[in-house]
């Protein structure tokens, strides 16, 4: 135990499972109060065709997939807003486009020298200090837009055209909340990877919502959940000597599938 | 100032796409104002209200509202606004008075908390809906005319100077409906407020507010409602077959005019 904990990979991995566990804790209530669990998957999907793009530019794939994910999110959030798609249709067709292009760049590149299972169901021992430092960065600035907007965004969430008629910008809130889920989404790629990584955006605030009707304890919740469930992930994986990723979202789930059992029974 | 009016219609045409849901409207409504909007399924008024609102545009003619354009006066918080028939999510984790804190803090600058006054306000609003013993209720676990009182408290927590209200009286009961019209004629007086409401039950409501608006694509009346809604101008905005709507016992105002 002591062992692991010198360990630098596993050191970094508890620290980047610390900061995504409160980024995605918070994250997670807006998405599923607002019904947009199915974008955040659709986003993370985007995100291959960014990484794809970067390998054959030979540009950092965290760059080009932040670059996919900024611009379907916003792009989605638009057409939705003016009523062109719902959001079901627009994300399927991003999604679908964003994963085929990522399968162009890739033949294109020819060369298969990248670890494309590494950004499909995550490494963590990819992670270097960069990653830590753009994941602490989007967390001091995602903390208070949170919480100084939290009520505004609760208002825009429950009722849109109410909300403004107050006085809130809930377009503008809204834009900012999917570049936050995007950017969250991609910095998250290396620990939980492009597929699983929607598992994190749903689960929280759902298992939030099996303990508590009250938003406050339902986002206390929520970041607890993520919170046990990556560093209890991490531990177990590195025990098990199973993929870090796919064992928190195993994880995860089996918490929330034993609450709901203890909550009905 | 007092003297301008609330709410200055001109020639006002509004389309969705080549439908015509409003037709050369002139409609001008005082401060102070209690203003019943009545008329058929589909005769435009949620489109009015949503044009007074800023959410539709007119395709011709001018809005006025509390001296601005609908667009600025929109997001000063100085309207208050019930929509019709709202879908909620029942699972939406909030108590029926955190919905009603929504409308003091979205006039909160960033990040701030709600002070006394905000706190005033939230318990007044809750109780004269009659809805303070319930305030931490779930608000999804409410019946569908208490969610309705919670809803028009919010409408009322913002202080507002124009309150618009699409068919608050839907889902609550005899007694609740009639306390409420009383209610709205007092909120009026006290804080005198402008109200412009949509409400089904002419009957009923051409006792309480000073002016009544028959809309059915054109504005067919605008005026008293006691003594001047003719059964002319009711067949006018309803069609023919009106008058089964409005017999009924409760239906004072008009009752000479069935004769
Ligand atoms: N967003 C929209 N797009 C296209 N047509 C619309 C839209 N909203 C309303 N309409 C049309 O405009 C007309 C007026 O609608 P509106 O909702 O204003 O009626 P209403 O008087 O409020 O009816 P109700 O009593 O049923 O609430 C209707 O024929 C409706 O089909
Ligand atoms: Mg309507």
């Amino acid at each position: 135990m002591n062992d692991l904990l010198t360990m630098s990979f596993f050191q970094n991995a508890l620290i980047m499972g610390g900061i995504l566990s409160v980024l995605f804790g918070l994250l997670s209530f807006f998405v599923v109060i607002r019904r947009m669990t199915f974008l955040g998957a659709g986003i993370a999907h985007t995100a291959f065709g960014g990484v794809a793009l970067g390998v054959l530019l030979g540009v950092h794939p965290f760059l080009t997939s932040a670059v996919f994910c900024l611009v379907s999110a916003l792009l989605i959030g638009r057409l939705v807003k003016r009523e062109t798609m719902s959001y079901d249709t627009a994300i399927g067709i991003f999604f679908a486009l964003a994963m085929a292009l990522g399968a162009l760049f890739i033949a294109l590149k020819k060369a298969y020298t990248f670890d494309l299972s590494g950004y499909l169901f995550g490494n963590i021992l990819g992670l270097n200090s960069i990653d830590l430092l753009v994941g602490a960065g989007i967390l001091v600035l995602f903390i208070p837009f949170y919480f100084g907007f939290f009520q505004k965004l609760l208002f825009a969430s429950f009722d849109d055209a109410v909300a403004s008629t107050t006085g809130v910008k809930s377009d503008t809130l809204e834009s900012v909340l999917l570049m936050f889920l995007a950017l969250i989404i991609v910095v998250s790629i290396k620990m939980v990877g492009i597929i699983l990584v929607s598992a994190l955006v749903v689960l929280p605030a759902s298992f939030g919502l099996l303990i508590s009707r009250d938003y406050r304890r339902v986002v206390a919740a929520s970041v607890a959940f993520t919170f046990v469930t990556i560093t209890g992930g991490l531990f177990l994986s590195y025990f098990l000597d199973s993929p870090a990723g796919a064992t928190m979202v195993v994880v995860g789930a089996i918490i929330y599938f034993m609450t709901m059992w203890i909550r009905k029974t | 100032m007092e003297d301008l009016p609330a709410i200055v219609f001109k020639d006002v045409d509004i389309c969705y796409g080549d439908f015509v849901a409003l037709e050369r409207i002139n409609l001008t409504i005082a401060r102070g104002e209690l203003v019943s909007v009545v008329g058929p399924n589909g005769g435009g008024k949620t489109t009015l209200l949503h044009a007074v609102l800023g959410f539709v545009l007119p395709s011709s003619g001018s809005i006025q509202v509390l001296e601005g354009s609908p667009q600025e006066v929109q997001p000063s918080g100085r309207i208050g606004y019930l929509p019709q028939l709202s879908n909620y999510d029942r699972n939406f984790p909030v108590s029926a008075r955190d919905v009603v804190a929504m409308a003091r803090f979205a006039q909160r600058p960033f990040g701030t908390k709600l002070c006394e006054d905000d706190r005033v306000s939230i318990n007044e609003s809750l109780n004269v809906v009659g809805m303070l013993d319930k305030q931490h209720h779930h608000f999804g676990s409410l019946s569908g005319g208490q969610r309705q009182r919670i809803l028009i408290a919010r409408a009322l927590a913002g202080e507002p100077e124009l309150l618009i209200l699409d068919e608050p009286s839907t889902g609550l009961d005899a007694v609740a409906q009639d306390s409420f019209y009383h209610l709205l004629q007092e909120i009026r007086h006290q804080r005198d407020i402008t109200i412009l409401m949509v409400s089904h039950d002419i009957g009923t409501v051409s006792g309480f507010v000073d002016q009544i608006a028959c809309l059915n694509r054109q504005l067919h009346y605008h005026g008293r409602a006691k003594d001047c809604l003719t059964p002319e101008i009711v067949r006018r905005t309803f069609g023919p077959h009106m008058n089964v709507l409005v017999h009924d016992e409760n239906c004072t105002s008009c009752e000479h005019a069935h004769e």
